[in-house]
């Protein structure tokens, strides 16, 4: 992927992202969302980071939009509570806070030496293996990025940190059930789910 | 155009990202926009990871496929958070009937 490439890519993201951040009307900021995130998935695909690619327009442009625009509707929201706007001066400061971030990055960016991709294609690997008399091991012509390369670490050397995520994902939906239910009302025949904070 | 490299170029474009986000997160007082802030920083962190990911993929250490890695953990992270921030979010709601942060209504449940 050249540099133009992601430039041009890039600029539909940051644009997306300022109408995201600027938007008044949450429905609007939630769709310009949808098209950053989907330009985020673009360049992932030119990156070699094929199923990230796909895990992001699926976990991101699917289950994350959806629960944001779910929220939305389901909220309503009228001009009185959507709430205020800061001051000007608050929002100078918040630009000049974010620009002065940026100007780090490109200043140690700057100082790192010429960063280069080097990819040779897997099929020349293996033959220049195979030309040295170098046993090649199954699966060594997968494509890095693909579902099968990615695969193969997630499961071997990244299996644990795996089975910490569902416990991850386990505990967030049980918080989201004390959070979201009526705090008043017993959601379970008989049972209470915390002690009444309110009653 | 000529004098970036295309590293270079993916991490300048996360950096804005993130920074858009910062921005987000800073300037608005809506909770909603601010959790979508969030999750636009999130996006140019993972961004950044996939870059220098793809920069290591000619090194045989398997460090490549551990940043590629991270950036899946990283996204179910996200969704965890969603979920968890905008049930925070109704809850909030349900309460002062506003999503502004700084309403005198929602800075009073602080005390």
């Amino acid at each position: 992927m050249s540099a133009f490439l992601v430039l041009l890519f890039g600029a539909v993201v940051v644009v997306a992202g300022l109408f995201t951040v600027t938007r008044r009307n949450p429905i609007h900021a939630a769709l310009c969302m949808l098209v950053a995130l989907a330009g985020v998935a673009g360049l992932m695909l030119g990156l070699q980071a094929h199923f990230l690619a796909a895990m992001q327009v699926l976990l991101y442009g699917g289950a994350i939009m959806v629960l944001f625009v779910f929220v939305i509707m389901l909220l309503t929201l009228k001009d009185d509570e959507l709430g205020g706007e800061p001051s000007q001066g608050q929002k100078v400061l918040a630009a000049l806070g974010s620009i002065v971030f940026l100007f780090i990055i490109a200043g140690a960016l700057s100082a790192r030496r010429d960063a280069a991709y080097h990819m040779p294609y897997p099929e020349q690997v293996v033959r220049a293996a195979q030309a040295e008399g170098v046993e090649v091991r199954a699966g060594a012509t997968s494509f890095f990025g693909s579902t099968e390369h990615f695969a193969r670490f997630l499961y071997t050397d990244y299996a644990v940190a795996f089975e910490l995520i569902t416990v991850l994902v386990l505990a967030s939906a049980a918080g989201v059930i004390v959070l979201a239910r009526r705090p008043d009302k017993h959601t379970l025949e008989g049972t209470r789910l915390t002690g009444g904070h309110r009653s | 155009m000529n004098d970036i490299t295309t590293p270079d170029a993916v991490q300048i474009v996360a950096a804005a990202l993130f920074a858009v986000g910062v921005f987000g997160v800073l300037s608005r007082r809506n909770l909603l926009i601010i959790l979508m802030s969030v999750e636009l920083m999130l996006n140019g962190a993972n961004l950044s990871l996939v870059g220098f990911s793809r920069e290591m993929a000619h090194l045989p250490t398997g460090a490549a496929e551990g940043g590629q890695v991270l950036v899946l953990m990283s996204m179910a992270v996200a969704a965890a958070e969603v979920a968890v921030g905008l049930s925070i979010l109704i809850a909030l709601f349900r309460h002062i009937r506003s999503v502004d942060v700084d309403t005198p209504r929602a800075t009073a449940l602080r005390d």
